[in-house]
């Protein structure tokens, strides 16, 4: 159940909210003793003006007043604390939970999306558990307590007060089936606007590039607008149903007052017990008042927690193993035996074989498209393969613990993400305890270190999101200096120097030879210069592996390889049969 | 460049002042008239509720001991058609008031988003994304109910407790003046704890903009995060941030609960002292042919409870107001971020671009002291191609980034066509440049909207004709929904070349006169990009190019090459004179054909 599912967070905090709810109860019995002791001034002291009882009873009113105020205030404070309990550690849950979850999910939802389930949603939720069950508790006991009282000065009365009541249940029972759907247009629209929005700051190099800013503010006034036009809507229907709870409540003040008068003037009832009926009209009202209200805040509980728990309890596809046959230690032989891999009917790898050894260099090309990155998420098990299998050192990756297998791979990926912290916490990302000298020995690997201390802070400059204000290559080398800091069997660089110039390259691949602990090495790139060097050359083509062998055999079959080796440097026919030789 | 992390807390230097509160208030002076209307019919609502006590009292003191029961039904239904005429006023002012604040939000919303399109990329680099999304969706949200409902409250409570004063002098001049002594109490309440609620307050929503900059930078990188299987650790800094936001929150919430228990308790100290003044003091008062007017007393402490109602509501609206402010604050920070790029006062249009660059000792430095281009000189002619190589972070990036405008230079001067770019408006220059940048960029959509972002009114053919040229049509086609592929923020799914590609054709699109490539193919394969620059040559032939790669392939072929290190030109020339020249570039290019055809 919702409710037992959202309370359920606050864990041992839950005893605050029961606590909460106990002072509630208190503080609306204190306020129900109140206008008897109100009433008996009247009735007691005023009207027989026996004006020496008046100062006791005053001290006793203001007590019960002073007990009465810090109820409220420790209702109110322990209510949140037990929510705002509930709130973190819900984040904290669904923060978990987004750190598990695979590519496909971050596919198919916008960020937007993400992000508002995790902040919009749950402060609903907050608030209705430090709102709305403690008035829910306090005005389901005030309208009982206010029935107890008229009950026992007059039943037939409070039969004729209570005649109205069920008709405000169906009125506000209504407001609530039509609130629902209201409620979830609003965060529908909201969520567009926060793409909108997010997509407008992220992109912003792209908007600037094709002066888009008056198209992209139009795009946003679009939703801006149904955003505001989906909250009117949703207060309309409250303003069509609110008044008429408003005046059915209203005709309880007016009942009371009228009938009350009446039976006064018949002597059924004294004045003081008049003005006990007045005083209570408001315990009445006020329950029925704010019925529209928790209703309303009852709707959007259900729409949010619905959406908040669709993330929680989302089914994470790659998993760890029910056992680890994981050996010991990972030397880093990688073997796919047939490995295939759909993505909605269309095969991303088809059918591939290929074995490296431990500490071995294999580079792969191919054309835009033909399954190298893919070859990578198998690999690291960012996907799980539809056929075949990926083993390491001989067990299939699908059999090892996540975190041991991906821990064992150093990946860098094409669309190179830094997180707006300084250079050193990036390069350390994946080792935060790792010694300043092996963050600076990693830099210089990466080719790193010159432009890093060029730089005004040096390696304690913050970069922006995404390492937005480098240049690729910069951002490249850190991404690779962050692999390498990470010092795994296997190392697997994607398209990893790709805006590195050329020079560079070859500084940095040498660096990478010469390192003490070699790490088997995926090398996916582009250019020659990149692959030049490994132990074998692996071309891939439409997810298929059409050339495999070292430079020189792959130079000789004069294939993919030897034609793009040739392009590449510009050269004629001659040219390049004369570096064959 | 003072840059943001996701657990610093952002400055804020704008103290809480008058200013700050015009300025907000002149989002709502366009719905003058609204708020006259809300005004009136408040004002009027708020006079029928205040009927409700007299007509009460009245039956009390004169019906019931007369005993006109006929009376007392009268006066009862007078009494539910002032209610209801009451709540349907309010409705009134309900509707009103609903569409007018939902209009200032999206009017404040426009503002800020309007102004972020002015800022330049250093705005962008310098803080996490999150930050300023927060900023245009959610504090725009919360401010929005202070600045209807919260303002016009506060008038009306204001007037009301002026009408109930009013009404009790109506009863008894001494007696109100028991009901006033209340309030300097509370006002002391108010002053006391005023500077620890709005510090609480900044704090707690600088730890909420904490949290969510560094969930939604984890949403981003999450794939990193599980490539370096940091999940546990990152949850750990996550528990942090949120455990600093709860603390804040509640410490401004344990000082705010208290307001209104204080005054609650404050208004029966008052509504004891009604009855002990009444009684003790000003008995006389009250006597009429010997006979105490308890229904006059009475009335005089509903009265004293109806004026601490409104004086509860102003605490209320005050709480609202601290929160109000520092929302209000860091909105307005947006709009006084100042736009470093713009267009000059006497900017002209630049006519259309023949093609002729030159610049002259152009001088550039992002951050104050640490110069990027140191001096650079050139002039390039109307549809020549040029590329820049030279080692990373040279400054390659940069000279093309000045070419835009994208940053003003910070000495020296480039002019296109003989016109320096200082003087021309940015969208006529940058219209006709044909920038791609190292980051591609995909739009959530289809594949053929992100194409059109290049040119609005191309149509569907014309996109397509795009495509072909940078030969993006192959791998299009083969989708299943071909152009009409649905594309998620930043391309998920697509692999780094089609994403080049495809950014490709979008610039291509929009016919640039000038075309600048940055690492524009970097992820593509060799065959395609041949098969791209032949697409596109026709399409360029007699446009300037800017290139910028680090394939000799893509190199060789430009008409002149310029070979950048340490922000200056150390060589230029074409190739064939780079390679007689025997410099860095004839180095760099041996070497390579070394590396990969062996010494031969």
């Amino acid at each position: 159940m919702a409710y037992k599912w959202a309370i359920q967070w606050m864990g041992k905090y839950k005893r605050r909210l029961v606590l909460a709810i106990i002072f509630d109860i208190v503080g609306v019995g204190l306020m129900t003793w109140e206008p008897y002791i109100f009433s008996a001034l009247i009735d007691d002291v005023m009207m027989p003006q026996r004006f020496e009882l008046l100062l006791p009873m005053l001290g006793k009113a203001l007590l019960v007043g002073l007990a009465f105020a810090a109820c409220r205030y420790l209702t109110n404070i322990l209510a949140e604390q037990a929510a705002e309990t509930a709130i973190i550690r819900l984040k904290g849950a669904l923060f978990r939970k987004l750190m598990a979850l695979q590519p496909d999910y971050y596919r198919a939802n916008k960020v937007g999306d993400i992000i508002n389930k995790c902040t919009g949603d749950v402060e609903v939720i907050n608030r209705f558990l430090s709102w709305v069950i403690p008035k829910s508790v306090e005005f389901a006991l005030m309208l009982v307590c206010a029935i107890a009282v008229f009950m026992s000065v007059s039943w037939q009365y409070t039969l004729a007060l209570l005649c109205i009541t069920p008709f405000t249940a169906v009125i506000a029972n209504r407001l609530g089936k039509k609130l629902h759907p209201a409620f979830r247009a609003v965060r529908k629209q909201l969520s567009e606007l926060n793409t909108v929005v997010q997509e407008n700051i992220s992109g912003n190099r792209v908007v600037r590039a094709f002066v888009r800013e008056d198209y992209e503010i139009d795009k946003f006034q679009k939703e801006n607008r149904g955003y505001k036009e989906r909250n009117i809507q949703a207060n309309l229907i409250w303003l069509r149903y609110g008044p008429i709870i408003d005046s059915l409540a209203s005709l309880i003040t007016v009942v009371n007052l009228t009938l009350g008068a009446v039976l006064t003037v018949k002597g059924s009832i004294t004045l003081g017990e008049l003005n006990l009926f007045l005083t209570f009209a408001w315990a009445l009202n006020e329950p029925m008042l704010m019925l529209g209200m928790i209703i309303n805040e009852v709707q959007r509980f259900h729409a949010s927690i619905e959406k908040v728990r669709e993330l929680y309890y989302h089914d994470v596809d790659i998993r760890d193993p029910e056992t680890d046959k994981s050996p010991a230690a990972v030397k880093g032989d990688i073997r796919l035996e047939n490995v295939s891999l759909s993505y909605g009917g269309a095969r991303a790898l088809d059918g591939i074989n290929l074995e490296i050894k431990a500490g071995q260099t294999v580079g792969v090309m191919g054309p835009t498209g033909s399954g190298k990155t893919t070859l990578a998420s198998v690999i690291a098990r960012f996907a799980d393969v539809t056929e075949g299998s990926v083993k390491i050192d001989g067990v299939d990756v699908r059999d090892y613990p996540l975190r041991k297998l991906r821990g064992s791979i150093a990946l860098t990926m094409q669309d190179v993400f830094l997180f707006s912290d300084t250079v050193e916490s990036n390069i350390a990302y994946g080792v935060p305890d790792t010694p300043m000298e092996n963050v600076l020995a990693c830099a210089r690997a990466a080719d790193a270190d010159d432009f890093i201390r060029a730089m005004p802070d040096g390696y304690d400059t913050i970069v922006g999101e995404r390492g937005t204000g480098l240049s690729g290559g910069q951002k490249q080398r850190i991404s690779l200096a962050r692999a390498l800091a990470k010092n795994a069997p296997i190392l697997i660089l994607d398209d990893t120097t790709s805006a590195v110039d050329m020079e560079t390259e070859r500084r940095i691949q040498e660096r990478l030879r010469e390192r003490p602990a070699k790490s088997t090495t995926i090398i996916i790139a582009q250019r020659v210069t990149s692959v030049r060097h490994a132990d074998k050359i692996v071309i891939l083509d439409r997810g298929r592996i059409v050339e495999e062998g070292s430079h020189e055999e792959l130079m000789r079959r004069r294939g993919y390889y030897y034609k793009t080796c040739a392009m590449q440097h510009g050269l004629a026919e001659s040219a390049a049969k004369g570096g064959e030789g | 460049m003072a840059r943001n992390k996701f657990n610093i807390d952002e400055e804020l230097d704008v103290p809480f002042n008058w200013e700050q509160f015009r300025r907000s208030l002149s989002y709502i002076k366009k719905y003058w008239k609204q708020f006259a209307a809300m005004f009136s019919l408040s004002l009027l609502a708020s006079f029928l509720a205040l009927l409700t006590p007299k007509i009460q009292a009245h039956i009390i003191d004169r019906m019931i001991p007369a005993k006109l029961t006929n009376w007392i039904i009268v006066l009862g239904i007078g009494y539910f058609l002032v209610n209801i005429a009451t709540i349907f006023i309010n409705r009134a002012r309900s509707l009103i008031g609903v569409k007018t604040s939902q209009s200032v939000i999206a009017d404040m919303r426009t503002d800020v988003f309007a102004h972020l399109q002015k800022l330049g990329f250093d705005y962008y680099d310098s803080r996490p994304h999150g930050k300023i999304l927060t900023r245009v969706i959610n504090y725009v949200n919360n401010v929005s109910d202070f600045l209807t409902n919260g303002l016009l409250s506060a008038v009306l409570q204001l007037l009301s407790l002026i009408l109930i004063l009013g009404f009790m002098l109506s009863i008894s001049v001494k007696m109100t003046l028991v009901v006033l002594a209340g309030l300097p109490l509370f006002l002391v309440y108010l002053r006391l704890t005023r500077p620890k609620q709005r510090k609480y307050r900044q704090k707690s929503a600088n730890k909420q903009s904490n949290v969510t900059a560094y969930l939604s930078e984890n949403i981003n990188g999450v794939k990193v995060t599980q490539a370096f299987t940091r999940e546990e650790m990152n949850a750990g800094i996550f528990d942090g941030l949120l455990a600093e936001s709860r603390k804040y929150k509640l410490y401004s919430a344990y000082i705010g609960h208290g307001m209104w228990p204080i005054s609650a308790f404050l208004s029966r100290i008052v509504k004891a002292a009604v009855f002990a003044a009444a009684v003790y003091l000003f008995r006389n008062d009250f006597i009429i042919n010997g006979v105490v007017q308890i229904g006059a007393i009475t009335a005089m402490v509903s009265y004293s409870n109806r004026f601490w109602g409104p004086i509860q509501q102003l605490g209320m609206v005050y709480n609202q107001l601290m929160d109000a402010m520092s929302y209000l604050e860091r909105i307005f920070q947006v709009l006084d971020e100042p736009v470093t790029v713009e267009d000059g006062p006497n900017a002209v249009d630049m006519p259309e671009i023949r093609g002729d660059v030159s610049f002259e000792n152009v001088e550039f430095e992002y951050e104050k002291g640490v110069p990027v281009i140191k001096g650079v000189s050139f002039e390039v002619k109307a549809g020549e191609s040029i590329a820049l190589v030279g080692p990373t972070g040279a400054g390659k990036s940069t000279i093309i980034s000045l070419l835009s405008r994208f940053y003003n230079v910070t000495g020296g001067a480039i002019k296109i066509d003989g016109r320096n770019l200082a003087g021309v408006t940015l969208s006529s220059l940058r219209r006709q440049m044909g920038v791609m940048q190292q980051d591609t960029f995909i739009f959530a959509g289809n594949i053929l909207e992100n194409i059109r972002y290049g040119r609005l009114d191309a149509t569907d053919e014309e996109c397509m004709a795009a495509a072909r040229a940078v030969h993006a049509d192959d791998f299009i086609s083969k989708m299943e929904n071909g152009y009409l592929t649905p594309t998620n923020e930043r391309g998920e799914g697509l692999s780094a070349g089609q994403k080049q590609l495809i950014s490709f054709a979008r610039t291509l699109l929009s016919d640039p006169r000038i075309l600048i490539l940055d690492e524009a193919t970097s992820s593509v394969d060799t065959n395609t990009e041949r098969l791209v620059q032949e697409g596109i040559a026709a399409l360029l032939k007699g446009r300037t190019s800017f290139i910028v790669a680090h394939r000799l392939s893509t190199i060789r072929n430009c008409d002149r090459i310029f070979y950048i290190d340490g922000g200056v030109i150390a060589e230029s020339g074409s190739h064939d004179e780079l390679m007689a020249a025997g410099g860095l570039y004839h180095e760099l290019y041996t070497s390579q054909l070394r590396e990969v055809f062996g010494e031969g």
